[in-house]
């Protein structure tokens, strides 16, 4: 299953920016995704803003990460720059929306 | 004497029972569904125009002319095989595009919810054809509700699939989308609408297995209190249920939105 921009950038940064490896990262972000009942496949950049601010500094300090709450906040900048390439498509959310108007 | 009447009065309202639920199920899907077909025309979506077609043949069409064509009261050769043949399609055609909303809408190009979906409906189809045939070359004294048994056992169990289905798919769904509400990232409205329609699902899954277990076992829904009881109690949640969902009134939705914000 192919991955949203949104966690492919916030996975390549965790690798870049923390001593976490490839696959600690990209678990990491699924692990905290679930969290708030997202999914990789699918994660909107500003969805994974809100998980960014909320779940992910406890979940990378738990991962021995120093400076949690920086390296979030910085991610989450970084965010902003990345465009969404799931704005388009229709998900269970977007449908159930139109069946109550 | 006393006994005769007895079992009389229970017979009376075991049918009292259960023509209140089939006219539940009948007025929501009716309501409920037209008000889907309504929504699907301003959109111009396929999941809507889908559920739509779904309730509203299931319900008024497939239902209402059941009761026209006399399909189950009356023997094989007083029932009108035309609106019978009608209903069929109409059933048919409405489980059709429940399987194809849950799958469009919950699992879109996963390759067992296309097969599930594509057995379904092939049974369906099968189900149809094979009732209308077994009614026109039945005797004509034979009772329709015998002759189509074994018909109506497989369209039961394809109803009641396809409810059990959509009532995990939206359970699981809304699981997850409280997860988003406590983030902000979903509307409280729509997370409880996918509660609803589990709600309702499940309520109609529910009344397809006791049904069906009745007919595996031959058994008559109108002779026994407790079992007509259970169907008119689920066809109210059901009908209820989908009404909140689909034709929220402000005051609902106002309750909604406190309750989240209060939680």
């Amino acid at each position: 299953m192919s991955t949203s921009a949104a966690f492919d950038c916030v996975a390549r940064r965790l690798t870049e920016w923390t001593s976490l490896d490839a696959l600690a990262a990209r678990g990491t972000v699924r692990i905290v995704l679930r969290e708030a009942g997202l999914d990789a496949a699918s994660v909107a950049p500003h969805q994974m803003v809100a998980v960014g601010r909320s779940l992910l500094p406890e979940a990378l300090r738990a991962r021995g990460v120093a400076d949690s709450e920086a390296v979030s906040a910085r991610i989450c900048d970084d965010l902003a720059t990345v465009k969404d390439d799931v704005a388009g498509r229709e998900t269970p959310e977007r449908v159930f929306a139109r069946l109550g108007s | 004497m006393l006994a005769g009447r007895a079992e009389s009065g229970v017979r009376m309202s075991t049918e009292a029972a259960t023509g209140v639920a089939i006219g539940v199920m009948v007025l929501a899907n009716a309501v409920v569904g037209l008000s889907l077909l309504r929504t699907s025309l301003r959109t111009r979506r396929a999941p809507e125009l889908l559920i739509g077609m779904g309730l509203f043949g299931m319900g008024p069409v497939s239902q209402g002319l059941t009761v026209l064509a006399g399909t189950g009261r009356l023997p094989c050769g007083e029932v009108n095989h035309v609106l019978h043949a009608l209903s069929a399609v109409g059933s048919g055609v409405g489980m059709a595009c429940i399987y194809l909303f849950v799958l469009k809408v919950f699992r879109p190009g996963v390759a067992w919810a296309r097969a599930l979906t594509a057995f379904a409906v092939a049974a369906l189809l099968v189900a149809s054809v094979g009732s209308v045939a077994a009614l026109s070359l039945a005797a004509p004294d034979a009772p329709s509700k015998d002759v189509l048994l074994s018909w109506g056992v497989v369209i039961l169990a394809v109803f009641t699939l396809a409810f059990g289905w959509a009532a995990l798919e939206s359970g699981s769904y809304w699981l997850r989308a409280r997860k988003r509400l406590r983030l902000g990232l979903i509307d409280a409205a729509v997370t409880n609408r996918f509660l609803l329609w589990a709600v309702a699902s499940a309520s109609a899954f529910l009344l397809g297995a006791c049904l069906l277990r009745f007919q595996v076992q031959g058994q008559q829904l109108t002779g026994s209190l407790v079992p007509s009881l259970l169907t008119m109690g689920v066809s109210v949640v059901t009908g209820v249920s989908m009404y909140l969902a689909f034709l929220p009134p402000r005051a609902y939705l106002a309750w909604v939105q406190r309750s989240t914000v209060s939680a």
